[in-house]
């Protein structure tokens, strides 16, 4: 067990242009937290001649929570800021429970949502809570910005989309409708053989006419199953219109356990597994609609908001 | 390759000690600056034995690089003591208590609860297991030291009310 990480340096610049350019180079990163960085350098898993902190780079600590105009947060914004914020806690319920889930607690106040993004590891958290957040990543190369939905994001396992000298800048989340909730619930550590991959995890988002009877927008997705989080686009087709009760969320779920395939290495882990992919698609999906069917009407939140 | 010179404030006192980029703030706490009273573990942010507070938040030193904690505020366990020797109400409750068994995780524990304390002076049972989720005790069980977070809270709020 390598104990000891290779030598490397570590720059802080100021601004963006800069960052980008030092970390265009061979062996170079991006370093904002480190939680994840530092532990897989300490692993040996990677290594890197140069780490670049972008803690030090001006303009990316922004952070907006509006429950009409959206949330938005900057690259250096840690994840503690958002479990404390109301907004986040009442508009995007499914990202602040990935959140308050967190474990160790400590890496809220230690990493940032943007780099937990960033190191798209398959089995974290607040990337399937975002996605049925349905957020925006907003990219920029230090002279343009372009805008990237999440789903769009990932494109292998631990690779993102993200170019040479290209950096995420901010993220933002669209509000949700007025009468909509969404949840997140994750299994883990259900562990039966080491090799196992030990956990799941699924968030939902389901908004709800103004008569509270008919669903008229959900996302669901499951994480945590292969090299992303998977949307169960037929699902949610199979959701918009029907009218918001127990009948259509099992079915929703029977529909995303026989959508994923999960990784795994023995067929009886796989039944297992689909069967907990049934459950929890069930359980975020009746929490959600009952987050939605909870909510006091907007217009008594707007004077908060302003 | 770059060593430097860096800055620590712990405990309230700047100390300093020659560093290099890859070293973490625990081995740094440890070896350099002779605190060693934080320990190291798992050393991979599962077992918050090596719990310090960064600007009043618990962190894992153990996966923060020291240098970017360079002239933050950090405390670690020593500095729970009065200048006059007199243990902090949490100490004291974990003595009193034994909530310590092997004492491996009891500094991690006390900082957690410490910065749990000062963001809530009055947990409930439920409020500490959830600050104290992140550290992990292989030998009392957790109850012992449950009890000891409530009842240092309680002697805490009744000695300042005395105060005030």
């Amino acid at each position: 067990m390598g104990r000891v990480i290779q030598p490397f340096e570590f720059v802080e610049p100021s601004t963006i242009d800069e960052a980008l350019g030092l970390a265009a180079a061979e062996g170079s990163r991006l370093f904002a937290g480190g939680c994840e960085l530092v532990l897989s350098m300490r692993r040996g898993e990677v290594r890197y001649r140069r780490l670049v902190s972008i803690m030090g780079v001006g303009g990316l600590g922004g952070f907006r929570a509006h429950p009409k105009h959206g949330l938005e947060f900057g690259a250096q914004v840690k994840i503690r800021q958002l479990a404390n914020h109301i907004w986040v806690g009442k508009r995007w319920a499914a990202l602040h429970e990935a959140i308050e889930q967190l474990h160790p607690p400590h890496i809220m106040n230690m990493g940032t949502v943007v780099g937990n993004l960033c190191s798209a590891v398959p089995y974290y958290d607040l990337p399937t809570s975002l996605y049925a957040h349905r957020a925006v990543i907003r990219i920029g190369d230090g002279r343009s910005d372009r805008e990237l939905p999440i789903d769009d994001f990932y494109i292998g396992p631990r690779m993102t989309a993200l170019g040479r000298g290209e950096m995420v800048t901010s993220i933002f989340v669209p509000p949700p409708l007025a009468d909509a909730g969404s949840a997140f619930k994750k299994i883990y550590k259900a562990r039966r053989r080491s090799n196992d991959l030990h956990k799941i995890n699924a968030a939902a988002y389901v908004a709800l006419d103004a008569d509270k009877e008919t669903i008229v927008d959900a996302t669901l997705v499951i994480g945590s199953v292969g090299a992303k989080p998977v949307r169960i686009a037929k699902a949610e087709t199979v959701l918009r219109g029907q009218s918001a009760g127990h009948a259509a969320y099992e079915a929703a779920a029977e529909i995303a356990a026989k959508a994923v395939e999960p990784m795994t290495d023995a067929a009886w882990v796989e039944e297992i597994r689909s069967e907990w992919i049934r459950l929890l698609a069930r359980d975020v999906l009746e929490q959600a609609a009952s987050r939605a069917r909870s909510r006091h009407d907007p217009a008594e939140d707007a004077h908060l908001a302003f | 390759m770059a060593r430097q010179i860096g800055s620590f404030k712990i405990n309230g006192r700047v100390r300093e000690a020659i560093i290099e980029p890859q070293m973490l703030l625990v081995d740094v706490i440890r070896e350099k600056i002779g605190l060693t009273g934080t320990k190291r573990a798992c050393a991979s942010g599962n077992c918050g034995a090596c719990t310090v507070l960064v600007e009043g938040l618990p962190v894992c030193s153990c996966l923060t690089l020291a240098i970017t904690a360079q002239n933050k505020d950090i405390r670690t366990v020593e500095g729970l003591r009065a200048a006059d020797g007199e243990l902090h109400p949490l100490q004291q409750a974990f003595i009193d208590h034994c909530a310590s068994q092997c004492g491996f995780c009891t500094a991690g524990m006390l900082m957690s609860a410490t910065a749990l304390l000062e963001a809530n002076p009055r947990p409930t049972r439920d409020d500490v297991n959830r600050g104290l989720s992140g550290n992990v005790c292989r030998c009392t069980g957790y109850v012992k030291i449950v009890d000891a977070v409530l009842d240092a809270a309680q002697k805490i709020v009744a000695a300042r009310e005395v105060t005030a």
